[in-house]
């Protein structure tokens, strides 16, 4: 019995970090006032070029090289279009997704093509922290996992204490509730929104490339399944704050693997029905937040500095 | 110590699509130095001064900066150099503090990823604040506190950021007249700390008052320039305005005729918000071909009080009554046919939709009645005919009736909202500083039309906060003070100095006696 709550709160983690980085990087775009609802694409696209080149060349580095990389690309067009052709961010966002959505499933049909079994890496190992590991169930779960745990329970509080606690926050916050109160205190919105644009979907990249490389050791079009919209959620019900944020995260990684942990009991309940309980908690948790929605102030809308205030 | 500046501007152009907003200006402002800037709407003021700022691009001309060229391509160079501006809608985020709002690109570079010192910033802005002599409540939000209040957070934000001149946009046009005197106890302060400042404003007083220099601009070009001792305000008006206005401030009240049926009577009205109570037994009555005026600071119930009479608010107690019908359950758009007309406090929130062009803009509380709508069909061509008339008459400036309302100018935007409240005649017109904003001579001309209303049999209501004004147009005035009328008095007993006694909260009869 212990053993099987250990290994559930130790897979809790790993279900966790997808859900945490793709929203850290929705509330850090949200955060200068961009709303990019492309992730479930950028991330299926990551999590095919991740796996196949960690699959080519057996190199992890490289393998989450390419989809940081390919999510801070699809990040740099989507700021493009969006702030400088003045598009509809949320239409910008998602065609991205449409777009991202079929090169990932194109790719991995191209360079692996239809196979009987497919093929697999090894999950990233877990790296063990001496002494604490050894503690009996948070041991395995805090203390024993892979890296990317390690480095996502970081970067929420990195940027909590970023956007609270510092200048550089305030001003990186401003620019999303305000970007003429911003600029005409002297920032640089464009470079702002470019820079915060870039590493928020780069961080739905590298959750995207986390899928295979560290969680399913392999790639399946059905991947991501929706963890790319219930960041949205996530962003939305933490109100674009990271704490919060993090601790969604865990709610919606519990789902996950309370279905994994009722089908592996054999429970009397249909498996489409369980499939169907990360949305329906989706559904819950939105309409009770929806009455106390908090945004940032200018999110979607574009700056310009010489259009007449509204 | 502030540093001394001397900024140049050299034959400034700027265009904006087919308008020219300004036409090889020439400028100079210093330090130590107000600089009253005047001129109609649209002008050219605020266009100069973003240009200053780093806000707008010139398309031509060059500045300054005691002598040498300076490159001045964003706010962050203009702050950079010494210059700050503070506009008309203030720049700060309502839901951040005093404090947040005043350190927002504070620090730059790697120092800004340290932890803040919230302490030592709090112990900066108070030492300034004490050799100011005002006080500012720094962990308040910004949207809980008063207009005046936030213009000091952006003064202190100049300040802080080492200003040697800060650019005021029509400073004046959302404060009380105690705000006004301490604004410019504040600006005098500054000035002898060596701080000059740009000051705009549509009124002559202010100017004379305050400034050590003035400059005016007509339809985007310099007219003049004038130390204040050699000038006065006749003359800044026929600078301003290209001619002579006589007595700006004389209207030609025809004696009305032997009282009759008041056309409004408000009996005992109590209006109560969330157990507040923000207006007190009011009873007014108000008299076709009358003007009565509305005094005091504003909240003072001024809006409840409009709002109660367009059916907006339902009075806790009380009686409204209208040509001697009882109104007060009549919904609004009733008594709109029943010929109530309004000019709200809020062009933007209360008056107008932004978004909808000018033709449909023209037509709101109408837009049911015929002739602009049979049934559920709105008359395209009726409401053409009328937004042309709007257009015409009120002089709006605009290309065409189909543009964005949200896109016209404030004083034009103001235009539209006067010329619809009076395009038919009113029965009675209930007007809430229908001024605001305008220059001189469109002041005058909108205070005309109210008075040909009057003279015409209706009967206004004046809500305002300019004492100028309202006695130059009221028949009679009563002064609001927390909700309750403080008195009334009538034409021949006007009294700048009895009314602003009862603004503060004195009765008549104490008012008249101190
Ligand atoms: N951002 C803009 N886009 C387009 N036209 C503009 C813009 N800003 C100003 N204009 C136009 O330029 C002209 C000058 O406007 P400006 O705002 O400088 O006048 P102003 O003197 O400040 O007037 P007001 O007293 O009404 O504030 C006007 O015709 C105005 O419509
Ligand atoms: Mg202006």
């Amino acid at each position: 019995m212990a053993s099987a709550i250990e290994s559930l709160l130790f897979y809790l983690m790993v279900a966790f970090v997808p859900y945490a980085l793709a929203s850290y990087g929705i509330m850090i775009s949200g955060r200068v006032g961009l709303f990019n609802v492309s992730g479930e694409g950028v991330m299926l696209l990551t999590a095919s070029a991740a796996f196949l080149t960690t699959y080519k060349t057996s190199s992890y580095m490289l393998g989450f090289m390419v989809g940081v990389g390919l999510g801070a690309l699809l990040g740099a067009i989507f700021t493009f279009v969006s702030d400088k052709l003045k598009i509809n961010q949320f239409i910008v966002g998602l065609t991205l997704f449409i777009f991202a959505t079929g090169l990932g499933g194109f790719l991995y049909k191209v360079i692996v093509g239809v196979v009987l079994v497919p093929p697999r890496v090894q999950v990233l190992s877990p790296i063990k922290i001496p002494v604490l590991s050894d503690i009996p169930i948070i041991g395995p779960m805090l203390f024993s996992q892979n890296i990317l745990v390690y480095i996502t329970i970081i970067l929420g509080l990195l940027f909590h204490y970023i956007l609270f606690k510092t200048h550089f926050g305030l001003k990186l916050r401003a620019v999303g509730d305000s970007p003429r109160v911003a600029d005409v205190l002297g920032v640089n919105v464009g470079l702002m929104r470019y820079t915060f644009g870039i590493i928020g979907s780069a961080l739905m990249g590298l959750a995207g490339a986390y899928l295979p490389l560290c969680f399913t050791g392999t790639f399946t079009e059905t991947i991501v399944s929706g963890r790319g919209w219930i960041a949205i959620a996530i962003t939305l019900f933490g109100r674009w704050n990271p704490v919060p944020i993090i601790f969604g995260s865990l709610v919606f990684s519990g789902v996950e693997v309370l279905v994994y942990w009722l089908q592996a009991q054999r429970v009397a309940v249909p498996y489409q029905f369980l499939l169907m309980l990360p949305f329906i908690v989706t559904l819950l948790i939105l309409i009770y937040t929806s009455r106390r929605l908090e945004m940032p102030l200018s999110i979607g809308k574009h700056y310009d500095r010489e259009a007449i205030e509204e | 110590m502030v540093i001394f500046l001397r900024i140049e501007l050299i034959d400034i152009s700027k265009s904006f699509g087919d308008v020219k907003a300004l036409d090889h200006v020439n400028l100079t402002i210093n330090s130590g130095e107000i600089l009253g800037l005047l001129g109609e709407n649209g002008a050219g003021k605020s266009t100069l001064m973003n240009i200053l700022f780093g806000l707008y691009r010139m398309d031509e001309g060059e500045i300054r900066i005691d002598g040498r060229p300076a490159r001045i391509s964003s706010p962050q160079d203009a702050i950079s150099k010494g210059i700050f501006m503070v506009h008309q809608q203030f720049k700060l985020i309502p839901t951040y503090t005093v404090l947040d709002n005043l350190f927002i690109n504070y620090v730059k570079g790697m120092d800004s990823l340290k932890p803040r010192r919230v302490k030592d910033e709090v112990r900066i802005v108070e030492e300034l604040m004490k050799s100011l002599g005002f006080y500012l409540p720094l962990d308040e939000k910004i949207g809980n506190l008063p207009l005046g209040v936030q213009q000091r957070v952006e003064i202190i934000k100049a300040f802080l950021r080492g200003a040697s001149i800060i650019i005021l946009d029509e400073p004046t046009t959302n404060l009380t007249p105690l705000e006004v005197e301490e604004l410019f106890k504040l600006m005098r302060d500054l000035k002898k700390k060596g701080i000059g400042f740009v000051f705009i404003t549509h009124k002559l007083r202010e100017v004379m008052e305050i400034a050590d220099r003035v400059a005016v601009l007509r339809k985007g070009r310099l007219v003049g320039e004038r130390r204040i001792h050699e000038t006065n305000p006749e003359e800044l008006v026929e600078m301003m305005v290209g001619q002579r206005i006589e007595n700006l401030y004389q209207f030609e009240l025809k004696p009305s005729e032997q009282r009759m049926e008041p056309v409004l009577e408000l009996r005992d009205v109590v209006y109560a918000e969330k157990g507040i109570l923000k207006l007190k037994n009011i009873s007014i009555r108000v008299y076709p071909g009358e003007i009565y005026g509305i005094a005091g600071i504003a909240g003072n119930g001024q809006s409840e009080l409009l709002n109660i009479i367009t059916g907006y608010l339902k009075p806790s107690s009380g009686k409204i009554v209208f040509e001697g019908k009882d109104i007060t359950n009549t919904p609004i758009l009733k008594r709109i046919e029943l010929g109530i007309r309004v000019i709200y406090e809020d062009r933007v929130r209360d008056g107008a939709l932004p978004s909808l062009p000018i033709f449909d803009n023209s037509i709101l509380g109408d837009h049911v009645f015929p002739p602009f709508a049979k049934g559920k069909i709105l008359n395209r061509d009726e409401i053409s005919a009328r937004a042309e008339r709007i257009v015409r008459i009120f002089k709006v400036a605009t290309p065409s009736i189909s543009k964005i309302a949200g896109r016209l100018s404030g004083g034009n935007l103001q235009k539209l909202m006067v010329g619809r409240a009076l395009d038919k005649q009113p029965r009675l017109l209930v007007a809430y500083t229908p001024t605001r904003g305008l220059d001189v001579a469109t002041t005058r001309f909108v205070l005309e039309k109210i008075v040909e209303v009057r003279n015409n049999g209706g009967a206004v209501i004046y809500i305002g906060e300019d004492l100028d004004e309202l006695i130059s147009i009221s028949d009679r005035i009563g002064v609001m003070y927390k909700g309750e009328l403080m008195g009334e008095l009538q034409r021949k007993e006007f009294s700048k100095e009895v009314i602003g006694k009862m603004m503060a909260g004195y009765r008549l009869a104490e008012a008249m006696s101190k």
